[in-house]
């Protein structure tokens, strides 16, 4: 009984409701930037055609359903406010997840869909209504991401060797930090999936999951590991997206990173904190050269493309 | 140490040498241009006094126009001393050194973790391991850094207790940088790492640690000169990103660059473009890669660097190395002495940064001084995890024949590969035939005024001067060779000229030709093809 008061103050205490000011400041960054990145310009960044704005409107609201979805999920799960709004805010500016929010993406409706099922899943107890869940998420999958190449009768055709070798270029340097060449069309073949200045986040985050990683944990694994596999068995790779359904575990470790970061930051001696600035700077430079890259070179490689498919075919 | 122990230490010892010595000059399966130009250099300093150039005693061997750090090539002197002129002796030093190796990273691993099982499970990981063995049988300085870096390492680290022993890690250190290129940059970091971590420990040996200090003088001030000089950074500027001849990759990334210049240039005022477009970005972000890179499990189970780097179908690790390894640093970084493990993160995380700043990364090679920590890790996650499995006998011995059978199959597919399908796998990348081209030119070459050899053959002045046993004091008195530069036209000796040539143009009916298939117009029919051994045609000779 006592345990349960307390637990329930434990619980009141963490709230989202109850926030602090630079929580708010937080989600209004996180917010604003959200929309900024995601309906600015829809229509004509990056370039398309007269309707691409009603045309790409559904994929980007349903990258903000995904965010929304995504910081439920793990509130849900870790009750941690920093980490949330970490993740949020990393979801919110993941190079990947901007570039899929603004064009029609089955892959990132796939995401929403499943980070949907999940989060409701998580608002029962009873199996059955979970199994339930667990069917609908999956059709409603299928339906928004018929594309994924397990649907559309390809058998896998690849050798054990060349399976390895895409699992371990789906988190090589060159596809995490620099050359992500998994969509041609529209892809971002002079960018990572991420920036390089996330892996000084990445790292600490991914050593504190590890460190405190339970056998029950394997269950919150199996979809990225699922979407893993399925991503590096795809007969067409590297040309595929299915990899882009574990973008929000990316954004989690980071966020742990981040958390870690910030601990290091308060507690560390002036040497510490000195270099951390230094490591921020970096980062917000990165994330604004990725802004300035995308807005303006992304936008002239597109439209380069655009035309030259226009003329050619 | 134990009778056992000593036991399987010495049987490690042969499994190891005999992975490096058996057919040791024919695979292999021919010498590339770096051991034709040691081997030669080697001969001739051992019969002249000078190199190739004529240069007395060097302590930079200009080579190819690399310049070598000398100590690799005085090694292979004294070999050629003891086992005459020939490809096994020119290779010896290495695989001497590679088994050597095995034998001063068991004494550092011990030195280390103080646990016998942990030290000759290294001492075994780093016999069989594909990338010691497979550099162990090359006339190259890279394998033999490791016996050196070893030795050093395992020497300070007995020397905290026994002073005695600081200055011969001292020396072991500066011979290092004599040895390799790379050494020159990770020793001093490295060594600066040990000062830092055991300061207290060589403060309290300030006798020993003073004449080690005068001892690496010594070798910094003959160092100094060289490294600075221009001949000293002659490879560096064949190697690094900073050269104008890009890669292919670095060369598309310039070409963005630029693109995205221009684009600012129209779109705004260019300010933006160069504050965030700039070389210093470019090379940043392209160093940075380099570096990591090294840590791709890519690289290290498939390696797309140099096919003779590795055997086909496998990397420079094993597969069932890798969950192993992060095991490893996981149980090191949780639980192991402070110091040891931060020790084995300084080496590990040093190691590549020389080869960082270098064009075709990952390169294998380069990377090599990585050694011997990966296997250092594996073996204290493989005894870990066996001491984790208390109390149940059945549990530890399921647990070492699923080991013993999983390093089985690697271990036994990497000998099959290599030992069976490596020769005829890579033989294009060892330069293979050029033996037969210059013994078959010698047997006729009475009917020829000239020999002609073109230089797209890469070197192939060094080649013909090792493969025919050419008197070094005799091509001294001929005027040595002129210089190892890709377009040098002027080097020749007795009846061979080595430059590029017109066929067509040049032919004179008492000239033979030597040169690549492309070399040559098609209606020309060649007196002798040489082909590589998987059947692809290697080399043409056809009459003039």
């Amino acid at each position: 009984m006592i345990n349960n008061i307390k637990n329930q103050k434990s619980k009141i205490k963490n709230s989202l409701v109850k926030i602090s000011g630079i929580t708010l400041f937080w989600i209004i960054v996180s917010a604003l930037l959200l929309v900024v990145t995601r309906f600015g310009l829809l229509g004509i960044l990056p370039p398309g055609g007269a309707n691409s704005f009603w045309f790409r409107l559904p994929t980007a609201c349903a990258s903000v359903l995904s965010i929304i979805f995504a910081t439920l999920i793990i509130y849900k799960l870790s009750a941690n406010k920093k980490l949330v709004l970490f993740s949020g805010l990393f979801l919110a500016i993941s190079p990947w997840h901007i570039e899929q929010s603004r064009i029609y993406s089955p892959a990132m409706l796939g995401l929403t869909v499943s980070l949907g099922g999940v989060f409701a899943a998580t608002l029962t107890r009873k199996s059955f209504v979970r199994l339930l869940i667990l069917v609908i998420t999956g059709v409603m999958f299928y339906l928004v991401y018929p594309s994924v190449w397990i649907f559309n009768g390809i058998h896998f055709s690849l050798t054990i060797n060349e399976f390895l070798q895409n699992l371990f270029k789906l988190i090589s340097v060159d596809f995490l930090f620099y050359h992500n060449d998994s969509f041609w069309a529209g892809g971002f073949r002079t960018q990572g999936v991420l920036l390089v200045s996330y892996l000084p986040l990445l790292l600490p985050g991914l050593w504190y999951l590890l460190t405190n990683f339970k056998v029950s944990h394997i269950r919150l694994l199996l979809p990225f590991l699922i979407f893993w596999i399925l991503a590096a068995s795809n007969p067409l790779f590297p040309d595929q997206r299915e990899f882009f359904l574990v973008i929000p575990y990316l954004a989690v470790a980071t966020a742990y990173g981040a958390v870690v970061f910030l601990q290091e930051f308060e507690s560390g001696k002036f040497i510490v904190k000195t270099m951390l600035i230094m490591f921020a700077v970096f980062f917000v430079y990165e994330q604004i050269l990725f802004f300035h890259w995308y807005t303006v070179h992304y936008h002239n490689r597109i439209k380069n493309e655009r035309i030259y498919e226009l003329e050619k075919f | 140490m134990q009778k056992r122990t000593l036991v399987i230490l010495l049987i490690i010892l042969a499994v190891a040498a005999f992975l490096r010595f058996y057919r040791l000059g024919a695979l292999p399966p021919s010498l590339e241009w770096d051991e034709v130009a040691t081997g030669y250099d080697a001969n001739s300093i051992l019969k002249t006094g000078r190199d190739q150039y004529g240069n007395w005693l060097p302590l930079a061997f200009r080579s190819i126009d690399d310049y070598k750090p000398p100590l690799y090539t005085y090694l292979t002197a004294a070999s050629i001393a003891v086992w005459g002129w020939n490809d096994f002796a020119v290779r010896f030093p290495a695989a001497l050194l590679g088994t050597l190796a095995i034998f001063t990273t068991y004494g550092l691993t011990y030195a280390l973790f103080a646990s016998q099982p942990v030290a000759l499970l290294t001492a075994f990981f780093l016999a069989v391991s594909p990338w010691h063995v497979g550099f162990s049988r090359l006339a190259l300085e890279t394998n033999s850094t490791i016996f050196f870096m070893t030795a050093g390492t395992w020497a300070f680290l007995i020397g905290r207790k026994k002073g005695v022993f600081l200055p011969v890690a001292a020396l072991f250190f500066g011979l290092n940088l004599f040895l390799y290129h790379n050494a020159r940059v990770f020793v001093p970091l490295l060594g600066l790492g040990l000062l830092i971590l055991f300061w207290k420990d060589v403060w309290r040996q300030k006798k020993y640690s003073l004449i080690s200090a005068v001892i690496i003088l010594l070798f910094l001030v003959r160092l100094i000169p060289i490294v600075t000089s221009i001949e000293g950074q002659m490879r560096f500027q064949g190697t690094s990103i900073f050269t104008p001849a890009l890669t292919e990759e670095m060369a598309a990334r310039k070409t963005n660059y630029n693109l995205w210049l221009a684009d600012d240039s129209t779109a705004n005022t260019g300010v933006i473009g160069k504050l965030f477009h700039n070389q210093y970005a470019f090379y940043g972000l392209l160093i940075l890669k380099n570096y990591l890179t090294h840590f791709d499990p890519s690289f290290w189970l498939f390696t797309n660097d140099y096919v003779r780097h590795h055997v086909s179908e496998m990397g420079i690790l094993y597969f069932i190395d890798l969950p192993l390894l992060l095991l490893g640093w996981y149980f090191l970084l949780r639980n192991a002495n402070r110091k040891i493990t931060l020790l084995l993160l300084l080496w590990f995380l040093l190691a590549p940064i020389p080869s960082a700043v270098t064009r075709d990364v990952p390169h294998a090679l380069r990377s090599e001084i990585m050694l011997p920590v990966f296997q250092i890790v594996i073996a204290w996650a493989l005894v870990t995890l066996y001491s984790r499995l208390k109390r149940k006998p059945f549990f530890k011995q399921a647990f070492v024949a699923i080991m013993i059978i999983l390093y089985a199959a690697n271990i036994s597919f990497f000998l099959h590969q290599y030992f069976v399908h490596f020769a005829k796998d890579t033989s294009r990348g060892w330069q293979y035939g050029r033996a037969e081209a210059a013994q078959f030119a010698d047997s006729i070459k009475a009917d020829y005024d000239q020999i002609i050899v073109s230089t797209e053959l890469e070197q192939p002045h060094v080649f013909f001067l090792y493969y025919l046993k050419y008197d070094p004091a005799h091509y001294l008195a001929e005027g040595g060779t002129i210089s190892g530069g890709w377009a040098e036209n002027r080097n020749h000796f007795d009846k061979y000229y080595f430059k590029r040539f017109d066929f067509d143009q040049e032919r004179t009916a008492r000239q033979l030709y030597i040169g690549l298939p492309t070399d040559f117009p098609r209606h020309v029919v060649p007196i002798k093809r040489i082909n590589y051994l998987n059947g692809e045609e290697a080399i043409w000779i056809v009459r003039g």
